[in-house]
């Protein structure tokens, strides 16, 4: 069975490759589809050979074989002159991305005619690319199939209706738990299945293989493994709730104070990263596009994110949701007891969730009993059992 | 007579029309952007920066679902031949991460102001000198920012301004090749575009310093990370010559090593030795690319999709 895989930006990668790897062991032909980022300012291949993949359809190829360059900027022009101003938004963005979509548009539905792919995936139906390719496919009598980038934060829902707008043109969402199947407008189309990209870690620490792979990760990172590590993961620091700076200082005061091992892990998308290295000399901060390493490695994860914080507990860590300037945490773990809140500037529950781990079991069974790392193993037999034929 | 100046970058033609009107009119400088203010304070010139007002992400985002899901995009339609909305593609996604949520409120505030002659910066990537519309007053754009990129051609058809001001004859040259309805006014000097070719001997010894003896020709390839489509693209159509890479930054050198090795070419981080090339390609028009200037320089613009002829200045030789 002839299946696409579209990896627009790295963190579609990192979710996407493991159930890759499983649907090829299991005899699935995957192609990979990728697009130009905005202007281009992120190539796909940048990521693309981190993974080792260097044979990949690039939607813009299928623009440029099939003559549409002229007929994709008329259409673009068309649209700009079509809409009323927009006032909150600076003309640039919207004069890109209508160009981003028409290009994408016409790559896509040529790539699609001309390979036939009976299953197209791609990691949620809310990305700019993926809204687009899922109503092409399903157009053409294909199946699509989405993850979920993260956890399903309600708040989202209640502004946006976010996630009610992430299965217009999705056959199958597979999701982390039967929880999330509430949210979204077609609950029929929701598998629950567990976290796929977090398998691989699970399976480590369940074949009793966590001490040697904990050792070797921080031996490549030069943390030192022989201490308690505390990982501090804040989200992007501009959507930090909170005086970033007082808080990292003050957990690289208390960890080394105590004898842990403070490591700091940007979001992916932060910017200004030698900067706040810069800021802070003695402290091993990281920038990498993927948390799981991190998480796997720590003993404590300090954070103000729900994903994160679920992600942890999903590794067997305590989880600490941090508070000092007393604002409020979106959707807190800790008043579901999966997690411990800090509010002010007392850090010694760090210390005493390390020396006292606090069970999680019981919160893991009800929200997350699929985090046991055969998730992939779920999908794959799923769509073994479905037999789509297109 | 009063004129409002709505400045969101600032050039040294912006400058000078400030002063020169600071000196002739009663001027006042809006702005939204702290740095610009700093400038202004630095020059001291009075102007009234606007605050963002402060939104918990709650109402931010319950305000872009009310103006954005869909709200005014509706406006815009589905897709040609579709029948899948331009919202539900381009609003979440993109958007969203560039909503500015006191834009319509300080719109408001500009527009309270009494002028004869609106000033603003010609700049894409700020919403407010576009959304102002005058209904009695001058409209005028000043050049600020780069105006050969793709999206200002595409949305130069809403322009709404009655002068566009620029700084060389350039300038206004591609706005008349790009139709500008809009009167045109130069306010500089054109500059000479100076050429730099090099006599043979010196560019037959260049290509003996770097080790190219095979009598092959070499090209040199202008490579930015947007373009490295287009650059694979022709390293597979162009084996048989001697092909010197030129990263204009550090994450196109990086992303050369890493993804392009299987073809064959030397990486050249000083762009001075591009003129023993016999020829130097690029694939867009880019103000910044150094060897533009030299007669070996060409534009390949594969599918038109960089749209270099329409961008490229006249006399850059620009093959489709």
């Amino acid at each position: 069975m002839k299946v696409t895989v579209f990896l627009g930006r790295i963190h579609h990668a990192i979710k996407l490759l493991p159930l890759v790897v499983k649907l090829s062991s299991a005899g699935y032909n995957i192609q990979f589809l990728v697009t130009s980022n905005s202007i281009n300012i992120d190539p796909s291949t940048e990521y693309l050979h981190k993974y080792g993949i260097s044979s990949f359809h690039h939607a813009h190829d299928y623009v440029m074989e099939h003559d549409l360059v002229g007929q994709a900027e008329a259409e673009a022009t068309d649209l700009i002159m079509m809409g009323d101003l927009v006032p909150y938004n600076a003309p640039f963005w919207l004069a890109s991305s209508l160009r981003e979509a028409v290009y994408s548009l016409h790559g896509f539905s040529h790539y699609l005619d001309d390979n036939k792919p009976e299953i197209v995936i791609g990691l949620h139906e809310n990305n700019f690319w993926v809204k687009m390719l899922f109503y092409l496919a399903k157009q053409r009598g294909m199946k699509t199939v989405s993850l979920m980038e993260g956890i399903i934060l309600e708040r989202e829902e209640e502004d946006l209706g976010k996630y009610s707008m992430g299965t217009d043109y999705t056959d199958v969402l597979f999701s982390w738990s039967d929880y999330d199947r509430e949210f979204y407008a077609d609950s029929s189309t929701i598998v629950p299945v567990g976290p796929p990209h977090l398998d691989e870690w699970i399976s480590v620490i369940k074949r009793d293989e966590y001490g040697i792979a904990r050792q070797n990760i921080c031996m490549q990172y030069g943390i030192n493994s022989a201490k308690k590590i505390v990982l501090f993961a804040p989200p992007r620091l501009d959507l930090y709730k909170g005086d970033t700076g007082r808080a990292i200082q003050a957990l690289s005061n208390y960890c080394t104070s105590n004898g842990f091992e403070i490591v700091l892990k940007l979001h992916p998308f932060q910017g200004g990263v030698d900067q706040i290295k810069n800021s802070f000399p003695d402290l091993k901060v990281f920038s990498d596009d993927d948390a799981s390493p991190f998480l796997f490695i720590s003993d404590i994860v300090v954070t103000q994110t729900s994903t994160v914080s679920i992600e942890a507990l999903c590794l067997g860590k305590q989880v600490v949701e941090l508070d000092m300037d007393y604002i409020g945490i979106d959707q807190p773990l800790s008043r579901l007891g999966a997690a411990r809140l800090i509010q002010g500037d007392d850090l010694s529950p760090i210390g005493e969730l390390l020396s006292n781990p606090v069970g999680t079991e019981e919160f893991m069974k009800e929200r997350l009993p699929l985090a046991d790392g055969r998730s992939t193993d779920r999908i794959a037999s799923y769509l073994q059992a479905t037999k789509w034929i297109v | 007579m009063k004129s409002l100046f709505v400045i969101t970058t600032m050039s040294q033609l912006m400058l000078d029309i400030l002063l020169h009107e600071h000196n002739e009119n009663d001027v006042t400088v809006v702005t939204p952007y702290d740095n610009v203010a700093n400038d202004m304070f630095n020059l001291g010139i009075s102007c009234f920066p606007i605050k963002q007002k402060t939104m918990s992400i709650s109402e931010q985002d319950r305000m872009f679902a009310d103006e954005m899901l869909p709200g005014v995009m509706e406006s815009y339609g589905n897709f040609l031949g579709t029948e899948l909305p331009v919202w539900k593609v381009l609003s979440l996604d993109r958007l969203k991460f560039w909503f500015d949520y006191g834009a319509k409120s300080n719109l408001d505030f500009i527009r309270s102001f009494e002028y004869d002659y609106l000033y603003v910066s010609l700049d894409l990537d700020s919403p407010y000198p576009w959304n102002i519309c005058p209904e009695d007053a001058h409209y005028i754009a000043v050049k600020t920012n780069p105006i050969r990129t793709a999206e200002f051609v595409l949305y130069s058809p809403r322009f709404e301004f009655d002068e566009i001001w620029v700084d060389s004859r350039e300038d206004e040259e591609f706005l008349k090749k790009i139709r500008m309805k809009t009167a045109v006014r130069v306010r500089e000097k054109e500059k000479t575009r100076i050429i730099t070719r090099r006599q043979a001997e010196s560019q037959e010894r260049g290509k003996a310093e770097l080790g190219f003896t095979n009598n092959l020709p070499v090209i040199g390839v202008m490579f930015d990370k947007r373009d490295e489509w287009q650059t694979r693209l022709f390293l597979s159509m162009n084996t048989d010559k001697n092909i010197l890479l030129f990263p204009v930054d550090t994450r196109s050198r990086e992303l050369a090593k890493d993804v392009l090795h299987e073809y064959k070419f030397f990486i050249q981080n000083d762009e001075n030795v591009a003129y023993m090339c016999d020829e130097v390609i690029a694939f867009r028009w880019d103000d910044r690319f150094s060897p533009r200037k030299l007669s070996t320089f060409k534009i390949i613009d594969y599918g038109r999709m960089n749209m270099a002829s329409l961008l490229a200045p006249e006399g850059i030789k620009v093959a489709e």
